[in-house]
């Protein structure tokens, strides 16, 4: 058996020997790259990629309300259910450190793959080494060198030519091609974490459009079906991520999507450095201490520009040429075409073109998302560029004699390992201290994990709120690391602990809640009040977030002096040492500054845990006794109100009159402001049931149990208000209703109430009451996706069956 | 020093090689001043016009009008056409890499503009010689 199995090793060694070097030379030079990019640190992470810290922690969360948002959220990241969350649940056994070096060198071999059969299928042709020149400039090239490891941006970069590959196979296919039809749709399950990001996926379907405008004589009814069961297919399998998507921007961002405040980037460049990749807003930018691109200035040296448009102009050469061959002429009028509308896009409003793109940002709906063109659409020109130099390289090798191919080969060579130094030596990786950016080599320190699992096995389930005030791009005093655009209590805590925190000034409701908070933070007893009504439990400080990069964070010493007065610290977890500040890097140029670290961390903890005292804190669930009730309340106005004395933790606030019946007129009082006398809300006392008892099914189904209740009742629940939100009860036996919506109020600001008319419930004292999100029940939709995935899995390794020792 | 000049004479030599690879009369079966003459006449008149709508009337609608009907003209012109096009466009690249790398960034934008406009006049008269010419 072993003889056998040896001789079949040995000729398909022979008959793939050349495949099978490239392939481990490829293998080779981007273990080389993963090594010099990690540098040796446990996580690459920092800025938007902060989320790498999540793998190996995190679970999968199949629900349509996201909670790891403030407040919770309806889910618009749902496509990341396939990505981090499938792989951390997956591959428990592996450490997050370990998952992260197979992701990101298995997205790039996976790019290697895709672009190896893109190419090999639009030329024709089956040459190896031909395809490293333009393999490594696509992978490696100025436009790379801006993200190196973010992982849609990789995840994207594989996607694109792996979906164009088999569109363009279906196109041209003269039979029915099933398998390649379920093959591209398990393609776009797999990617489709890429959809998270929509301005980015969308760009995916750009390539096989040009293809059908270029092709369009070659239309024929067999193609129409083909195409039509494709996008069919396709639909079916994604409608699980795509409608909530669609229902999120239809319901809730599409004003935010409009706004004209939004940072945009659609006239920063120009059109020669976009020939040759560059064009990024902050290419050539500064922050603080170091330029946001050190490297930009290699590209500026006048033999590497010449260099780089030397790829540039030999692609562009091959696509001008004549070609011979209907195949060729049309391969090549579409890549030429690519890369036009490729650097058409990229260019946004610039010349020669731009107002074509100022129209439709201006008038087209949705495309707005494209703010930012250069890097949403550069990857099409850098694709559509390399296989036409790719293309060049074959006529050569088609054309010249021996010597002079080896000669121009080992000259494309030299020429991209030129182009890409910065991108393969991981130059776009910050690993130095500048201010409130830190390096992205990073090791957690153990106070974190220490905190992450007190979280998970106290504080599930519950809501806290963190200090000081986090901003987007706050950095944070580890040895090693850390930047982040989000609070990192929200990555060690999630998805059990819902985490409130704004980094974002955006008017939001989270963003009211926090600044509500520091404006009570002061007097002891609206503060506890305050955190009452956002369903707060406790309070994180974080000591090791650099408050000194951070205009709406107080130091350390400050806030622990104001958190002190009303609540009680309940743990606290790692400490700044002398020895342990020694480690951490601190480089302001300052020396007031610079001083100031040791000055207000020295022996303290790194994270205090603040508890709310439990008479004091609410229950996600639970009958207020009284109601507050003020016209146009919002969580601003909040503080005003629970100033007064009259005011209790349990009240529930109203900006809309409730249509009591019962009970309620003998114990009605007015709320008057003690500085200006002015009525400002009107509190009304209310009956509540004997017990309410709840129980989490899971984030969108609550079971909540009621005894003794009285006629009439409210019943408050602390998740962001949401028409989605419904309550159902049994009406008479074997009859569940939901509670009329107009009796569904915006309650302290941010939540769900209703007014409970125990009549419409059989008029029983006792009810079971189920609380859910009623758009959890499309997530049958992943069914689909799931099936396909199975299926083709199934074709797939039938294929590979039939097909034994073939490459 | 050295290296940067041995590359520019190595980026001439090779791009003059891949431009004029055989007489321009041979390829553009024309007169080969004429071609010449005619181009360069075509790509100052178009450059102004852009550039003085550019500057005096951004985003109007005669810019748009004069874009597209440019454009239409553009896709027009029969395949011969398409070559004088390809090549008025991989000159101005050349030119351009040229210019950027003497550091003369709005001569290298303006070549940058007029390469990428005889680019896609050219896709576009290639695509209509391919699929509109019935």
């Amino acid at each position: 058996m072993f003889g056998r199995l040896g001789e079949n090793l040995g000729s398909f060694y022979l008959s793939h020997r050349a495949w099978l070097v490239f392939w481990l030379v490829l293998i080779a030079l981007e273990l080389l790259h993963l090594k010099i990019l990690f540098g040796g640190a446990s996580y690459l992470a920092g800025g938007d990629n902060y989320t790498y810290l999540l793998l190996g922690r995190q679970k999968m969360y199949p629900y349509l309300w996201d909670n790891y948002y403030p407040f919770g959220v309806k889910s618009f990241t749902l496509p990341n259910l396939f990505g981090f969350q499938l792989y951390s649940q997956l591959f428990p056994f592996l450490s997050g450190p370990v998952l992260e070096r197979i992701i990101i060198f298995g997205l790039i071999f996976l790019k290697f793959v895709a672009f190896v059969k893109l190419a090999r299928l639009l030329s024709g042709k089956n040459g190896s080494w031909l395809l490293l020149p333009p393999i490594l400039f696509l992978t490696f090239n100025a436009f790379a060198s801006l993200n190196p490891f973010n992982y849609y941006q990789l995840l994207y970069s594989a996607y694109l030519p792996i979906f164009l590959y088999y569109f363009i196979k279906i196109f041209e296919s003269p039979i029915f091609d099933l398998p390649d039809i379920v093959k591209i749709t398990l393609w776009s399950v797999l990617a489709s974490p890429v959809n998270a990001n929509p301005a980015l996926s969308a760009t995916v379907f750009i390539p096989p459009a040009l293809y059908l405008l270029v092709n369009f004589k070659k239309i024929t009814p067999s193609v129409l079906k083909r195409l039509f069961l494709l996008a069919g297919l396709w639909l079916i399998v994604n409608l699980w991520w795509l409608w909530p998507l669609l229902n999120y921007f239809l319901s809730v961002s599409g004003e935010i999507i409009n706004k004209d405040n939004w940072f945009t980037a659609t006239s920063v460049g120009s059109l020669w450095q976009n020939f040759r990749l560059i064009g990024q807003w902050g290419w050539y930018g500064r922050h603080f201490l170091h330029a946001y691109y050190p490297f930009s200035t290699y590209y500026d040296q006048i033999g590497v520009m010449l260099l780089t448009f030397l790829i540039i102009f030999l692609s562009f050469y091959e696509a001008t040429r004549h070609q011979a061959g209907d195949w060729l002429k049309r391969t090549h009028l579409y890549l030429l075409g690519l890369s036009l509308l490729g650097l058409f896009l990229v260019s946004g409003a610039r010349l020669p073109f731009g107002f074509f793109y100022q129209l439709l940002f201006n008038y087209f709906p949705g495309f707005r998302i494209f703010r930012e063109p250069f890097t949403k659409f550069s990857e099409i020109y850098a694709l559509s560029v390399s296989l036409l130099f790719y293309l060049f390289l074959v006529s050569v090798f088609l054309k010249e004699s021996r010597r002079l191919r080896l000669i121009i080969w080992i000259a494309c060579l030299g020429t991209v390992a030129v182009v890409i130094k910065p991108a393969y030596l991981a130059s776009g990786v910050v690993d130095y201290w500048n201010g409130s950016v830190r390096t992205a080599r990073v090791e957690i320190p153990s106070y974190w994990e220490e905190f992450s699992r007190f979280a998970q096995e106290n504080l599930s389930g519950q809501r806290i709120l963190t200090t000081p005030r986090v901003a987007y791009g706050n950095a944070w005093n580890w040895p090693k690391g850390f930047s982040s655009g989000d609070d990192l209590a929200a990555v060690f805590t999630s998805p059990s602990v819902n985490v409130l925190r704004a980094p974002l000034t955006t008017g939001s409701v989270e963003e009211q809640a926090v600044e509500g908070f520091f404006k009570v933070a002061e007097e002891p007893a609206p503060a506890s009040k305050y955190l009452a009504l956002l369903g707060v439990v406790g309070v994180l400080q974080e000591n090791d977030l650099d408050w000194r990069y951070n205009s709406f964070a107080a130091d350390p010493i400050k806030m622990q002096t104001g958190l002190k007065k009303f609540l009680r610290p309940e743990i606290s977890f790692g400490l700044f040492s002398q020895g342990y500040l020694d480690r951490i890097p601190n480089g302001d140029p300052n020396p007031y500054v610079r001083q100031e670290l040791r000055a207000k961390l020295l022996g303290r903890p790194a994270l205090t845990y603040y508890a709310l005292p439990v008479e004091k804190a609410l229950a996600k669930i639970y009958a207020p006794r009284a109601v507050v009730t003020s016209e146009d309340f919002s969580l601003e106005k909040a503080p005003a109100l629970l100033a007064l004395g009259e005011t209790q933790a349990g009240d529930l606030y109203l900006s809309q009159k409730v249509p009591l019946t019962v009970n309620s007129s003998t114990q009605k009082s007015q709320l008057v402001s003690t500085t200006s006398a002015e009525v400002l809300a009107e509190r009304v006392s209310l009956e509540v049931p004997v017990s309410l008892q709840f129980r989490q099914i899971n984030p969108t189904r609550y079971s909540v149990t009621i005894r003794g209740a009285p006629r009439q009742y409210l019943l408050a629940f602390l998740e962001r208000f949401d028409r989605d939100w419904k309550i159902y009860g049994q009406t008479q036996p074997g009859l569940i209703k939901s509670v009329d919506e107009k009796n569904h109020f915006l309650a302290n600001g941010f939540a769900n109430a209703w007014l409970i008319d125990v009549e419409n419930f059989g008029g029983v004292e006792s009810q079971d009451f189920t609380i859910e999100y009623r758009a959890q029940r499309y997530s049958f939709l992943i069914f689909p996706a799931l099936l396909v995935g199975f299926g083709s899995t199934y074709l797939i390794f039938r294929s590979l069956r039939s097909r034994k020792y073939k490459l | 020093m050295i290296f940067d000049l041995i590359v520019i004479l190595a980026f001439v030599a090779v791009g003059l090689k891949i431009v004029f690879p055989a007489p321009l009369s041979k390829i553009l079966r024309i007169n080969p001043r004429l071609a010449l003459g005619a181009s360069i006449f075509l790509v100052l008149l178009y450059s102004l016009t852009l550039l003085y709508l550019v500057i005096l009337e951004p985003f109007s609608l005669t810019l748009i009008l004069f874009t597209a009907v440019s454009l239409l003209v553009l896709s027009l012109i029969k395949r011969t056409s398409a070559d004088l096009f390809f090549r008025n466009g991989l000159i101005s690249l050349f030119g351009l890499a040229i210019l950027a790398s003497l550091r003369l960034n709005f001569l290298a934008e303006v070549l940058a503009v007029l390469s990428f406009v005889f680019l896609v006049g050219g896709f576009l008269s290639l695509f209509y010689d391919q699929n509109l010419d019935l």
